[in-house]
């Protein structure tokens, strides 16, 4: 019994929040059958709410001890917010275009692109999320039905769409709340990483269609591929809150500083930092510092004309070389 | 459990679960509960098959067969131009999935794949959105009010053909305005209404201007407005620099590579007013005030030039900066001014060309007045030199067999003229250099909000990188001084001395495409009226009135020196010169009898500015409308045409030159038609059949050749528009009449698309590589990023320019008048009554006002038009996030929402445009509280390389209104 990891780095520092791999996932699964209000694949801008609203602060995961940890299940008032609808069928009667819900409050990316700080030193980043297909999954730890499993062959977890009861608990207990509840099915869904396209040789579709060619796609054992390299041994992909204790593997190449902050005359200020490192620290961990200066004396390097085996690997110069799906394409 | 879903939803859920208190909080199970341990989660699990089965089930329904798949890409005006497949099943199409199939030029630089965006990858919903136009209408009620009659196709071509045909009676070929709008800029469907324009003489206004995305100011330096390079260039540049441009948001499928080139160690430098999506990659962000971008760009021409840091031998090859310029006049000093006699020119130089000219007289007659002179510190002669529009030596090489030329770019003398007259004459060069201490670093501070360390770092970076290149984007076109600013960057782009490979301006690159002409256009003989855009919408939109409105006479004679009426005086004096059949030639053309619109995809009421609306419908007796969709504009129809949208119809998309790859649109294979929907070549083919039916039936019955035969003694080689050949020739006797004949005539007849045919670019993926026959000043290297001029700076051909050279000088009496025949930086014009300045950008959310109304695009953005407003504007307003604001101005008001940032400054309002009337309360939009003025220096026409036509007209502005915010 094969048992493997697929895992996905997202390096941010190419990320231009531009949502094209939020719609190709919306396509590809949640444009249907009760799945509306769902984003397998949200990007967010932080710092910020996110997607569901301060999912940060809805519980779930495990404790120091490897307990579960109370959690909180979205609502559409608190976190989710309406998929809302418009009268396009009206527009040719004559009628202005109209949204059903009124005058909304909330949504999927209502915080795009603000973030915080002062003009002109503010600061922003686009922060892309899928499930982590965790290795040690709070929501199967949590489902009273046994209806969470890992695939033996790349490790995707799935929501057993027969046994589940529809209890939710795993909603509760997934800290990144990528669990969702379909009251069409009366089961709880998620994302399953494209799995049906990976068995064809196909990335994820939110990989796959990423135009900013951000994510890197393969098995966490396969020492020649990116994710390990990028993970292991240049250790400048991270994941994010590894605090919660489910060990993620989705990992992200964390955003470099930014340019520089400017001082009241208007002088950029050398070496500020845009993002405050300790923001990024409380989403990727004690590591961040080491992969940010890895990262930066590479670029340093390759400046000076000096190769970089790192740098080569995340500009990506074939982009279907981002992919090791262990698989040929068959489609 | 008030989990979130739609509102039934929710209720069914309710209703299902029987309950509507419980707690949201659930209680971990901990240990000692009935928790299973998972020791290792990968166990097998004996269950796995069922939810399998369900994924793979569903995504089988959604992939379809891919012997089925069609190709398309989302030809709305975006300039992206990505290869897509089209995932069909059972006949409906179900998603779209990138081709990702380009090949790669070199191992070494990243590849194109995937392009694409968030709006095309999800056109598959909007085709089948409940806004879908699905037959043809006719308008029964008032326009607007939405009462229809749903009618044939052959009565909607009917009214069509037969008002086109009495317009064309009644008042000529000139009442009608036939066109395909800014929502089709493509090569294969939009040449159908344009060739039907042709045919007619109907008017066709010039898009890029009237949507303000014009580059004149670029064409004034490099003689043309569209140039620069591949996207692949900034991998491999050394700096690139983003100024009033946010390649994040607009030029999302090229992006990569500046990131990309980034890792590769290029500097990144954007610049902007606004804290954007492309600022936080960039290693230096310079926030400038906006419309302050001249006076930037002149104070880094100040430091090079202060600091020595240009290369003369590049100035003295490429610029007019060593050109002699009559002190007393400001005249450029050319041949005709000069005896040749005289003891201080080199006659003998002159001889020697005079030689070669001769040779060439033929094909480029000589003219003394368009011949240019410097001082040859060689010999201290002044001299003529090569490469000027009235010279037939097309070189600009200094030394040759047979001459060898070294300019003083400091020459200052005394010369005596044919006419006796002693003049001083001295150098552009040394002009440039005082006028610049104007506009020092320090001096400018002020106005533009930067530093001046940052100028010194700009200059530095812009002369010592390697490769650097320097990036506009529309904004800057978009304020009043915009041309004014896009001569500023461009002159200083040209005093860095970059071009070719080692990089320079970059605005939008256009191929050499040949072959194309045919689908257009009859070989000249039948021309269309092709209009200024920014002119003809601004008059058809009765926009003077509006201007009146908002501008006061201290911010006209703060932008231009003028008051308010004489600036008006002034512009309607240059507009009326041009007007009608007459004008043509006479400056910026414009025919103000149309009253008969047969228009497709262009949905006008958003864009065009404050009572636009009203004069529009006013002035339109009769007006068809195709889209697929129900648009603002299409609410006011007379006529509704039902079209096909990008995944029904055949297509081919070359142009702009972002990338080396020609698309095609191809329907997936058994689509189920839409509604009754057609292509708009078929709508075309209609038409003309139609037209020749109804005039030749008229002519039967009144034996009236006129009723034929339609004089147009200025579009027309035979004076006439004949109407019994119209379904012929349109047609080319039945080969032309459907979008397939349309792209398979295209890729048969363009050499630059050789050796590929229509199956070979299904089998790659929807598309073929252009050979290098594509470049147009520089050869398309095979494994190489493409960028202009390398055949100017390498094989000394002249530019498209009057002196044949990159041009910072323009001696036109008007220029000189206002100070503008040297590079300047002048403030911008705007209402100053009102505190905040609505910037209006390019849309992350939709391509202009296509799928602004995709409901899964409103779901990720606030589902409402929205605002962006600076913190501290928003407190001083006592607003917060959310609510819903009025921005005002003396022209009226638009509802929206606040959305409060730290990235913008705190004097501006940013909202992206496209977004329709019909989307804001009481159906007024954004634009419709704006007011423009034309551009005087926009509207001059006539000087050397500043003639009318796609390089030199003028652009509809947008940043020139201010509002104050309310509460609602």
């Amino acid at each position: 019994m094969s048992k493997r990891q697929l895992a996905m780095v997202m390096d941010l520092n190419k990320c231009i929040g531009c949502q094209t791999c939020t719609v190709a996932c919306k396509t590809q699964w949640t444009n249907r059958n009760g799945r509306d209000y769902m984003y397998w694949n949200n990007v967010e801008s932080r710092p910020g709410a996110g997607y569901p609203n301060k999912w940060e602060e809805f519980g779930g995961g495990f404790d120091q001890q490897g307990n579960l940890r109370d959690g909180e299940i979205p609502t559409r008032s608190k976190g989710y917010g309406d998929p809302w609808d418009f009268n396009h069928e009206e527009l040719l009667h004559g009628d202005d275009f109209k949204n059903k819900s009124g005058v909304p409050a909330v949504g999927p990316n209502w915080d795009e692109e603000v973030g915080e700080g002062q003009f002109p030193n503010s600061n922003f980043f686009y922060l892309p999320r899928i499930c982590n297909h965790c290795a040690n999954p709070a929501c199967l730890a949590a489902c009273p039905s046994g209806a969470i499993f890992k695939r033996d062959q790349d490790g995707v977890v799935l929501v057993d769409l027969d046994r589940c009861k529809g209890q939710r608990l795993c909603i509760a207990s997934c800290p990144y709340k990528k669990v969702y509840f379909n009251t069409k099915l009366f089961k709880a869904e998620k994302c399953i990483l494209c799995f049906p396209r990976i068995e064809k040789g196909l990335a994820p579709a939110c990989a796959d269609q990423c135009v900013g060619r951000i994510r890197f796609v393969g098995y966490l054992d396969d020492k020649e591929g990116q994710v390990y390299k990028l993970v292991h041994k240049y250790k400048v992909a991270l994941p994010l809150h590894a605090d919660y204790g489910t060990v993620p593997n989705i990992y992200y190449v964390p955003p470099l500083k930014g340019p520089p902050k400017f001082d009241g005359d208007g002088k950029p200020i050398e070496g500020s930092e845009r993002i405050p490192l300790s923001y990024l620290e409380s989403l990727f961990g004690p590591d961040t510092k080491a992969a940010l200066k890895r990262l930066e004396s590479e670029i340093e390097q390759r400046k000076q004309g000096k190769g970089s085996e790192l740098l080569d690997m995340l500009i990506a110069f074939k982009r279907d070389d981002m992919f090791r799906l262990g698989k040929e394409r068959e489609i | 459990m008030p989990v979130s879903f739609t509102r039934r939803d929710t209720l069914k859920g309710l209703l299902t679960l029987g309950v509507g208190s419980l707690a949201t909080t659930l209680k971990a199970r901990t240990l000692g509960d009935d928790v299973k341990i998972v020791e290792d989660p990968r166990y097998e699990y004996s269950n796995a098959s069922y939810t399998e089965k369900f994924y793979r089930q569903e995504f089988s329904s959604s992939y379809g067969v891919k012997s089925e798949h069609g190709h398309a890409y989302h030809c709305v005006n975006c300039q992206g131009n990505c290869a897509w497949e089209v995932w069909v099943k059972d006949g409906k199409v179900t998603r779209e999935n990138q081709s990702r199939s380009y090949p790669a030029i070199n191992p070494k630089i990243p590849d194109f794949n995937p392009r694409g965006c968030n709006k095309g990858v999800q056109h598959s919903q909007t085709m089948y959105e409940e806004d879908r136009l699905l037959h043809p209408m006719k308008r029964i009620g008032k326009r607007g009010d939405g009462k229809w009659q749903r009618i044939s196709w052959d009565d909607a071509i009917t009214e069509v053909a037969s008002n086109l045909y009495q317009t064309m009676r009644r008042v000529g070929p000139a009442g009608n305005y036939i066109h395909i709008g800014a929502g089709m800029i493509t090569e294969g469907r939009a040449a159908s209404f344009k060739r039907l324009g042709t045919l007619l003489g109907a008017v066709r206004p010039y898009i890029a201007s009237y949507v303000g995305d014009m580059f004149p100011g670029v064409s004034l330096v490099y003689g043309e407005g569209n140039i620069g390079c591949t996207s692949d260039f900034f991998y491999q540049s050394n700096l690139n620099i983003f100024w009033g441009t946010n390649p994040n948001t607009t030029r999302i499928p090229d992006a990569h590579f500046i990131w990309e080139g980034k890792y590769n160690g290029a500097k990144t430098i954007v610049i902007t007013p606004e804290y954007n999506s492309s600022c936080i990659h960039a290693d230096l962000w310079i926030p400038i005030k906006p419309g302050s971008d001249a006076y930037l760009a002149l104070s880094v021409m100040d430091e090079i030039v202060e600091r020595k840091l240009y290369n003369p031998k590049f100035i003295k090859e490429f610029t007019d900066l060593p050109l002699l310029v009559r002190k007393d006049s400001n005249a450029l000093l050319t041949l005709a001014d000069i005896d040749p006699k005289n003891a201080l020119f080199d006659d003998k130089l002159l001889e020697h060309f005079s030689e070669l000219m001769e040779e060439e007289a033929e094909h480029h007659p000589v003219n003394p007045s368009e011949i240019f002179l410097a001082l040859n510190k060689s010999n201290g002669k002044v001299t003529i030199m090569s490469g000027s529009r009235g010279m037939p030596v097309e070189t600009l090489r200094l030394v040759d067999s047979g001459w060898k030329i070294d300019p003083d770019l400091d020459a200052d003398l005394k010369l005596t003229l044919k006419d006796g007259k002693e003049v001083e004459v001295t150098t552009s060069f040394n002009l440039l250099k005082q006028q610049l201490t104007q506009f020092s670093a320090k001096r400018v501070e002020g106005i533009t909000g930067v530093n001046p360390s940052l100028v010194k770092e700009l200059a530095q970076d812009m002369i010592y990188s390697k490769v650097a290149m320097t990036t506009i984007g529309f904004s800057l076109g978009k304020y009043f001084n915009g041309m004014l600013t896009q001569r500023a960057i461009s002159s200083l782009v040209a005093l860095t001395g970059k071009m070719g490979d080692l990089g320079g301006l970059n605005t939008e690159n256009e191929w050499s495409i040949e072959g194309l002409g045919t689908l257009s256009s009859f070989a000249g003989k039948y021309r269309h009226r092709f209009a200024s855009g920014a002119v003809s919408e601004f008059m058809l939109g009765e926009s003077m009135d509006d201007y009146q409105e908002l501008f006061s006479d201290s911010d006209l004679e703060r932008a231009t020196g003028m008051d308010k009426d004489d600036y008006q005086q002034k512009v309607e004096a240059l507009v009326a010169k041009a007007k009608g059949d007459q004008g043509v030639g006479e400056g910026k053309s414009y025919w103000e009898e149309v009253e008969t619109f047969v228009m497709a995809a262009d949905a006008r009421f958003r864009r065009n500015k404050g009572s636009y609306k009203e004069a529009f419908l006013n002035r339109a007796k009769f007006f068809a409308y195709a889209d697929f969709r129900v648009s603002d504009l299409a609410q006011y129809a007379d006529i509704l045409l039902p079209a096909k949208s990008h995944y029904e119809v055949w297509d081919i998309r070359v142009n702009p030159g972002y990338h080396r790859y020609a698309n095609l649109a191809h329907p997936p294979k058994g689509l189920n038609q839409v509604g009754e929907a057609k292509s708009e070549w078929e709508m075309a083919t209609l038409i003309a059949k139609k037209i020749t039916q109804l005039a030749k039936e008229q002519y039967k019955k009144s034996g009236d050749k006129r009723d034929l035969h339609i004089a147009d003694p200025t579009h027309s080689d035979t004076g006439f528009r004949e109407l019994e050949l119209v379904a012929d020739l349109f047609t080319i006797k039945g080969e032309l009449e459907s979008d397939r004949d349309a792209v398979e005539m295209a890729v048969s007849n363009v050499k630059q698309f050789r050796p590929h045919n229509v199956k070979s670019m299904i089998k790659q993926g929807g598309h073929l590589q252009l050979n290098d026959k594509a470049g147009k000043s520089s050869p398309l290297g095979r494994d190489r990023p493409y960028n202009t001029f390398e055949n100017n700076l390498y094989l000394h051909q002249p530019m498209e320019t009057l002196t044949g050279r990159l041009t910072f000088y323009v001696d036109d009496p008007e220029w000189i008048k206002v100070g503008a025949h040297l590079p300047i930086a002048v403030p911008e014009l705007r209402a100053e009554k009102f505190p905040l300045l609505l910037m209006t950008p390019h849309a992350k959310w939709s391509i202009h006002s296509t799928y602004k109304t995709s409901t899964t695009l409103q779901r990720l953005q606030r589902g409402v038009p929205y605002a962006m407003i600076g913190v501290g504007c928003a407190s001083r307003a006592g607003v917060k996030d959310g609510e819903m604001i009025k921005l005002v101005n003396s022209i009226g008001s638009v509802e929206v929402m606040a959305k409060v940032t730290p990235n913008i400054p705190n004097t501006v309002v940013l909202m992206e445009h496209g977004w329709e009337p019909y989307m804001f309360k009481g159906g007024v939009g954004q634009n419709q509280i704006m007011a423009d003025m034309l551009n005087l220096l926009e509207l001059s026409d006539g000087w050397g390389h500043l003639k009318f036509g796609v390089n030199w007209d003028g652009n509809q502005h947008a940043y020139t209104t201010t509002v104050k915010i309310e509460k609602v």
